[in-house]
């Protein structure tokens, strides 16, 4: 639970931190652009994985 | 709690790399129209990027791609405030291969951090000095990571093997002493407790004979501690004939009547040991457990092939397979031989090698 809320404190302070340079559009392109990253780091991971247990 | 887990081989090194981050410090710092706005947000994304770092050594799969898509992120948000923020892409770059355990996978991942600074820059027109090195450095970082990260796992495989190799070495050996210890302590204490016996029924109307058999057991006894102290050193070499002689004193001492024929073979030291490590466990059973009143030794040479058969006419009987017999099976399937039990009538074991293989071992 503690090591959770460690988790999304900086996600949320990152997001805080944007909307105080009053850059929207930034927030909009750099967290959906984030997301993709991290499921693209994700999937490109499993897909090592997979193919290092299949040699 | 440290900031670093201590249990992996990490080192001072994370704390080193911090030193990179004097560069996202470095502009506001050079730059005298720095607004109190950009030095909040320089100073707050600072401690935000300590926290995802550490973090990141902390958290495995599939958090860890969360904070470190949060670091990138923050390179790319704050291009714009602070060209210094490229540290955070070069950071991403960096952490990369070590959490994609391929270096192909790798550097499609470094690939795809690069891509997203391209789209970044594109849309936002981003200064040359927040792109220009955030790409030539995470492309450096990520190749020489990748191959780092990659040495580091074969490395890691390399010990685990190296353990596992030593743990079945051990497993090895303790298992030799056991066996050896089995055969040697079981066979003398046999012998020791028939002619003690013996001893103790000679020892009123024969005397002298009782005398010598209590010379025996002394002598058996010191020659059962030499072999005790060479089998734990890995030292012993048994000989097939002194066995036979043995097994012949033993036997006659148990009362039963033995027959032997031993014909020459010529057998390399570790094939003759454990020849006569099996013929010794074998009497052994034959004296504690069979009742016989005979008992046959046999050993010859078959198509290239030892034969070594020990027959009795004792009481026989199907019983399930003790630590002797599984020793003595272990002891020849080594040599890469076979073993026949057949317990009709009295009990038949009946154990063949190939006298070639240890040349080939």
């Amino acid at each position: 639970m503690k090591s959770n809320r460690t988790m999304w404190l900086p996600v949320v302070v990152s997001v805080l931190l944007l909307m105080l340079l009053g850059r929207i559009d930034l927030l909009v392109i750099v967290i959906p652009l984030a997301a993709l990253l991290a499921y693209g780091f994700w999937w490109l991971q499993s897909r090592a994985t997979s193919h290092q247990r299949k040699m | 709690m440290g900031l670093v887990p201590e249990n992996r081989d990490h080192g001072w090194v994370p704390y080193v790399w911090l030193v990179f981050l004097a560069f996202f410090l470095l502009n506001p710092i050079l730059d005298p129209h720095t607004t109190a706005k950009v030095w909040l947000i320089t100073l707050s994304a600072t401690i935000v990027f300590l926290v995802l770092y550490f973090r990141l050594f902390w958290t495995g799969p599939p958090w860890n791609y969360p904070l470190l898509a949060g670091i990138a992120a923050m390179g790319l948000g704050l291009g714009h405030t602070n060209p210094g923020s490229c540290v955070f892409i070069i950071y991403t770059a960096s952490f990369i291969p070590w959490m994609i355990p391929k270096p192909r996978w790798a550097m499609f991942g470094v690939g795809a951090l690069v891509a997203a600074l391209g789209i970044d820059a594109l849309l936002f027109h981003a200064p040359i000095a927040f792109w220009a090195p955030s790409v030539i450095v995470s492309l450096g970082v990520g190749f020489s990571n990748t191959y780092f990260a990659e040495k580091n796992r074969a490395n890691a495989k390399l010990r685990m093997a190296q353990g596992e190799i030593e743990h079945l070495a051990k497993v090895a050996e303790r298992e030799r002493i056991a066996r050896d210890l089995h055969d040697v302590l079981g066979h003398t204490l046999s012998l020791i407790i028939v002619k003690s016996t013996l001893a103790g029924k000679l020892l009123e109307k024969y005397p002298e004979k009782a005398r010598s058999e209590v010379a025996d057991i002394e002598k058996v006894s010191r020659e059962a501690m030499a072999e005790i102290r060479n089998t734990l050193r890995g030292y012993s070499v048994y000989k097939l004939t002194e066995e036979v002689h043995r097994a012949k004193s033993v036997l006659q001492s148990a009362g039963v009547r033995v027959m032997a024929e031993a014909a020459e073979v010529s057998m390399s030291p570790a094939q003759e040991s454990v020849a006569a490590l099996i013929m010794r466990e074998a009497v052994t059973n034959v004296v504690r457990h069979a009742h016989a009143r005979t008992c046959q030794l046999r050993i010859s040479c078959n198509n290239g092939n030892c034969l070594l058969e020990i027959q009795d006419d004792g009481r026989g009987g199907f019983q399930a397979e003790g630590n002797g017999l599984r020793g003595m099976r272990e002891r020849v399937e080594a040599l890469g031989g076979t073993v026949e039990r057949d317990t009709a009538a009295g009990t038949k074991l009946r154990f063949e090698f190939p006298l070639a293989a240890d040349d080939k071992r």
